[in-house]
């Protein structure tokens, strides 16, 4: 096993969709060799991956762009997430209480409910937060390199954060099984408010703005 | 089902895979002269990623959990999951009903959220996967194999079984320690939503991706 090089050097280029790795004209990754840290150009229609036919980008479109678009966005969404309540709770006699995210975890955790409490609030507050955080942190390296040297642990913080992504969905379920066990229920009732379809939104856009990020631009020359 | 027999060739032969040329999707470093022994996972010198998998692997068992998971699916959806009784009386929620009174409630946005990651998306996944094992044994729809198991790929990470089984985990722990009289139980539709989750996620744990594409690729070619 020997390493030679990066596959763009060589005018190579692995398809997005399948893995496939194909090759590509020469003159055009000669152009792209040095480019890294600006969004790449791809071919529009002239390159078709052999195996799977779909379009063959030597770096995924617009990445950098497109990524703090969505990081940026997801910030806001995470505020109003956090702002406005989740759901409202009603006891027969003791009137109504809205409640947010960290609200409901903190009633869990003054009710005993230690585990869970922490749970929600790690799944709902702190992954979303790691999330946004290291894709700026990435983002930001990638611009300037002497902010964050560490190539290798970028790499890994962004595996980690696309590994991690999905579990923020669990305060959504969570609330989806309250909601029809304890309206069937009679004695108390739980509706959704505003604030849980935030929050839907805001696991909807980390986990698009993990996918639009190519990890290659963290190891690709920097100019 | 004579295509699901060996010598259709279902299944991997165990030996060391040379290869002639290996590009890192993470890094995009390039490998020449790369060989992988038998149930050895290759990770990227440079950046520690693993970019190949010589794993032992079948499609037939493959195509066994698939079905399975295909049997188990509207049980696992439909049937209580969850009951409680407070008063006496005895109510349930299944995955199906956690939608259905979301979208009451005036929230299609979170209702379709959970439809999607909790019912279409995993059901689509098992269904996907069982149109290219059976195209790859009969080799025939070898092109709808090939853009459905793009999608599978596109797909992949949006099912959540297992984050919904820790919810329903979560609830009943909740309910369990509440002062309120409730007696919550899991109800059969748990059992079944369990043995789907192993199955779907050993499923798509077991694939070999690649090994996928190069047997659609090959029949592709025929």
């Amino acid at each position: 096993m020997e390493l030679i090089g990066s596959a763009l050097q060589q005018a190579l280029a692995p398809c997005h969709e399948c893995g496939k790795v194909a090759k590509i004209p020469l003159d055009q990754a000669r152009n792209e060799k040095n480019a890294a840290d600006v969004v790449l150009p791809s071919w529009q229609d002239s390159l078709h991956c052999p195996r799977c036919g779909k379009e063959v980008h030597v770096r995924k479109t617009n990445a950098i762009s497109r990524t703090w678009a969505l990081v940026l966005l997801g910030f806001g969404v995470f505020v109003i997430s956090h702002v406005y309540p989740v759901l409202t709770m009603t006891q027969l006699g003791q009137g109504s209480v809205s409640k947010t995210i960290v609200g409901g975890v903190l009633t869990l955790i003054d009710d005993g409910f230690w585990g869970i409490g922490a749970i929600l609030f790690f799944a709902s507050f702190i992954i979303p937060l790691i999330k946004l955080l290291g894709l700026a942190w990435i983002l930001l390296a990638v611009k300037f390199p002497s902010f964050s040297s560490n190539r290798r642990m970028l790499g890994k913080m962004y595996r980690f954060i696309k590994w991690i992504g999905r579990w923020s969905m669990l305060d959504i379920f969570v609330l989806t099984i309250w909601a029809s066990l304890i309206q069937m229920g009679g004695l108390a009732t739980v509706e959704a408010e505003i604030g849980s379809s935030a929050f839907g939104i805001l696991v909807i856009i980390t986990m698009i703005a993990v996918a639009t990020f190519d990890p290659r631009l963290i190891w690709d020359k920097r100019r | 089902m004579g295509f699901l027999s060996a010598s259709a060739g279902l299944k991997a032969s165990r030996i060391t895979r040379q290869l002639p040329f290996v590009a890192c999707e993470h890094c995009d470093a390039l490998f020449r002269d790369v060989s992988v022994p038998y149930s050895h996972d290759l990770r990227c010198p440079r950046c520690e990623a693993v970019i190949f998998q010589n794993r032992e692997h079948s499609l037939q068992r493959e195509y066994a959990l698939v079905i399975t998971g295909l049997l188990l699916f509207f049980p696992a959806i439909f049937l209580p999951l969850v009951s409680i009784s407070p008063v006496g009386r005895d109510i349930d929620a299944s995955i199906v009903q956690g939608v259905v009174i979301l979208f009451e409630q005036g929230h299609p946005m979170v209702a379709a959220l959970v439809l999607f990651c909790a019912i279409f998306i995993p059901f689509f996944k098992l269904l996907t996967l069982f149109f290219v094992l059976s195209s790859i044994g009969m080799k025939r729809f070898k092109k709808s194999a090939l853009n459905l198991f793009l999608w599978y790929r596109r797909l992949d990470e949006w099912s959540m079984l297992e984050v919904y089984m820790l919810g329903v985990l979560l609830c009943i722990n909740n309910l369990d320690g509440m002062s309120l009289d409730m007696n919550p139980r899991f109800g059969l539709g748990f059992w079944v939503f369990a043995a789907l989750m192993l199955v779907a996620v050993l499923a798509s744990v077991s694939l070999n991706v690649a090994y996928v594409w190069e047997r659609l690729e090959r029949l592709v070619r025929l």
